[in-house]
């Protein structure tokens, strides 16, 4: 149950891998993070979309414009219907994908019709010293309808230990497709800041050559 | 320096033995100590946070903790100890070496092997997973291997000493080898399995599918264990029967070595078919041992291939029948000749293995006709031009045609024996090998040719030289395992009753089988 929007959602972000520290569904002291990617082709399943990590927003990570963002936090939100939603909000906001991949944002947006200035702002701001990474620079997915990992999946991240597992969803959901991997170390646990960070470069390789040509 | 109060730890593994994350309070504020390249990094955790406080003991034993300079390791949520960041690799080595706490989990071992940067410890737990995932996902493993080659040499670890491809990786870990596992497949065929693939979309070694003679599909799946004792590898294969069961009806075991009564029941517990490789291989040699076997019928005459002198993806041809039956002078004999001597004649050019024939004329009815009759002849001559052949290209070997008569002593009249006798010389004359068989064997031989007449007296297929597809009929294929296994057998045993070599031979063949006494002929 997601608890800014009171139901149940899955989400994805687009084109990256995130670290979420303090909204994790666990209490765990610790995490090793696994990470995703999935086709395009589940954007057919997309219902919404947000400019922004709407966690981090509703717990007031994304600074002050974040916080005066929040009370209409709906109102930036994009209908999933139409696949091409997230490209044509990386056209306004960034320029090009591989712009959007290393949060480099267009200038030009300041001086574009409403809500396009405010999430530069947005965007903009520095927000490292309340440890805020990446994710003010990137596009939420949401969805309520289960996405099959079978026909999806792409690539993912895990623990070179927890192999089996991987094993297991490969036969069991995947095969005989296989996802591509990143398997990191874990001989000992890591912070998992770190981790996903090179879980996010692994990522961003795996994605590179596609993201040029869109 | 801030003081650290170890309380507990947390295994975000989800399962010991594995490295663990210290918890404990730094400046009164409750953190998560996280292993660093350089040094460890704290991160503050939230007051309610799952993880598992340690008991005074543990407490006890670890009081001299120190999160910048040592790091965790537990067996258990009990069991917990610390040991020095700068003697890791000693410490990880004796982890695994470490018998009665054993780290079961393969791909955790070789995480832990390569933070010891030891490549013969690497290499032993790269061969463990090897075989791990060769038994559940053998596709997997070149990619793996390649991964795991530029993980290894991340960690420091000598990747020279390593094997440089999964292949030799797998035959370092005794794990059956691409060609190894051909080389069975092409036994399994010539055991009957004609149709045995590999399929790269499951766990298994080989494949085949096979209609028995009741019209029910099996789809069989074959792993190959050739190294690992025969429990161990039952454990294995479970598993993933379980899984494919929806896709698989039968799992055979190939293995190697000694089968323990224990394992026996246990296969027989799980429905795993177990198959020792010398057997297979015995079976496969016997059913190998002719290039081609001839069952002379009264309306037929049958041949038969072994699966191996085929194109190994063919599942044609192995089976012919011929009308051998003149339902007009001549024209019978003329279109037998053509078939079945052209067949012999081809094959004399280049003589792998014997031919074998059954003659099952030999009803004492039909003996005093045999010279007259144009395609007995036809069938000697052309066997004659073989073994010659085989003489010359294997010297000093036993006849390459050999023809065994099969025959009932309490049938054949003084007359039929006289023509027998004439019979029998007219093979020695002509160089081939004869011999008389009599009992269980002759008699499943003469059933096996009934039951091909009947088949092809109800089937298109069959009759008229057409080459003949084992997924027409079930039946057929079962009867050409049947019918080549058992004259494999026969002839790689020397199980013919009788062998005659010399004219000699016949008279006491005679007298053994009380075959009545027949006149010599003059100048004989």
């Amino acid at each position: 149950m997601c608890s800014v929007f009171g139901e149940p959602l899955l989400y994805f972000f687009y084109g990256g891998a995130y670290y979420r520290p303090l909204e994790g569904v666990t209490r765990n002291a610790s995490e090793l993070p696994v990470a995703f990617l999935f086709e395009p082709t589940i954007l057919t399943k997309i219902t919404h979309l947000y400019p922004f990590d709407t966690g981090a927003l509703a717990s007031g990570r994304l600074g002050a414009t974040g916080d005066r963002l929040k009370p209409n936090i709906k109102s930036f939100q994009v209908s999933g219907s139409d696949v091409q939603a997230p490209a044509r909000l990386v056209h306004y906001l960034f320029g090009n994908n591989e712009k959007y991949i290393y949060g480099q944002l267009n200038p030009d947006t300041q001086t574009k019709p409403s809500p396009l200035p405010e999430l530069y702002e947005l965007m903009s701001q520095d927000l490292t010293a309340i440890g805020t990474d990446h994710r003010q620079c990137c596009i939420e997915c949401q969805t309520s309808d289960p996405i099959d990992f079978g026909q999806n999946l792409a690539w993912l991240a895990f623990p070179e230990a927890e192999f089996e597992t991987f094993v297991k969803l490969y036969r069991t959901r995947t095969a005989p497709r296989m996802p591509s991997y990143y398997a990191y170390r874990s001989h000992v646990v890591g912070n998992p800041r770190e981790i996903t960070y090179d879980i996010h470069q692994k990522a961003v390789e795996f994605i590179r050559p596609y993201v040029k040509g869109i | 320096m801030n003081h650290f109060l170890l309380i507990g730890h947390d295994c975000p593994f989800g399962a010991y033995p594995a490295p663990v994350v210290p918890v404990g309070k730094l400046d009164g504020k409750l953190v998560a100590v996280y292993a660093g390249a350089q040094n460890a990094t704290v991160s503050e955790i939230a007051a309610d946070s799952h993880f598992v406080v340690h008991s005074p003991r543990i407490n006890e034993q670890l009081n001299e903790f120190s999160y910048e300079r040592q790091r965790l390791f537990a067996y258990s949520a009990d069991e917990v100890v610390s040991y020095a960041t700068s003697e890791e690799r000693e410490f990880l080595a004796r982890v695994l070496d470490d018998s009665l706490l054993r780290i079961e989990d393969p791909f955790m071992r070789l995480a832990l092997a390569k933070g010891t940067r030891d490549a013969s410890v690497t290499l032993r737990e790269l061969q463990a997973c090897a075989k791990n995932l060769n038994l559940s996902a053998s596709e997997l493993i070149p990619d793996w291997y390649q991964r795991e080659l530029e993980s290894a040499a991340n960690a420091g670890v000598d990747i020279k000493a390593l094997p440089s491809d999964p292949a030799t990786l797998l035959e370092s870990a005794g794990v059956v080898s691409q060609k190894t596992r051909e080389i069975i497949a092409s036994l399994i065929r010539s055991v009957g399995g004609t149709n045995v693939v590999t399929r790269p979309d499951l766990p298994f070694d080989l494949y085949f599918e096979e209609t028995d003679q009741y019209g029910k599909l099996w789809r069989t799946a074959v792993e190959l264990e050739l190294h690992m004792p025969v429990e161990s590898a039952i454990q294995g294969l479970e598993n993933i029967r379980q899984a494919y069961k929806k896709i698989v009806d039968r799992t055979w075991l190939v293995f190697n070595g000694k089968l323990s009564s224990r394992a026996a029941k246990m296969a027989a517990k799980h429905d795993i078919h177990l198959l020792k490789l010398d057997d297979l291989r015995q079976q496969a040699e016997s059913m190998n041992s002719f290039h081609c076997l001839f069952i002379d019928a009264p309306q037929t005459t049958v041949r038969l291939r072994p699966w191996l002198q085929l194109n190994p993806r063919s599942r044609y041809d192995l089976i012919r029948v011929f009308p051998a039956v003149e339902h007009e002078p001549l024209a019978g004999v003329t279109l037998f000749a053509r078939e079945y001597v052209g067949e012999i004649l081809n094959a004399a050019e280049n003589p792998t293995r014997r031919i074998l024939t059954f003659d099952l004329l030999g009803a004492e009815a039909d003996f005093p006709r045999w010279r007259e009759n144009p395609l007995r002849e036809v069938r000697l001559r052309a066997n004659a031009a073989y073994a010659e052949a085989f003489g010359r290209k294997f010297p000093g070997e036993l006849p390459g045609a050999i023809r065994v008569l099969i025959v009932n002593p309490g049938r054949i009249t003084k007359e039929g024996a006289s023509n027998l006798r004439s019979y029998l010389l007219h093979h020695l004359e002509l160089g081939l090998g004869v011999g008389i068989m009599v009992g269980d064997v002759a008699t499943r031989i003469a059933d096996f040719a009934r039951q091909y007449e009947n088949i092809c007296e109800h089937s298109h297929r069959l009759a008229y030289f057409e080459p003949y597809d084992f997924h027409d009929s079930p039946l057929v294929h079962h009867l050409w395992r049947n019918t080549a296994l058992t004259a494999g057998t026969i002839l790689l045993n020397q199980r013919v009753s009788f062998v005659l070599e010399k004219e000699h031979d016949i008279d006491r063949v005679f007298q053994k089988l009380q075959i009545p006494k027949s006149p010599r002929r003059k100048g004989r």
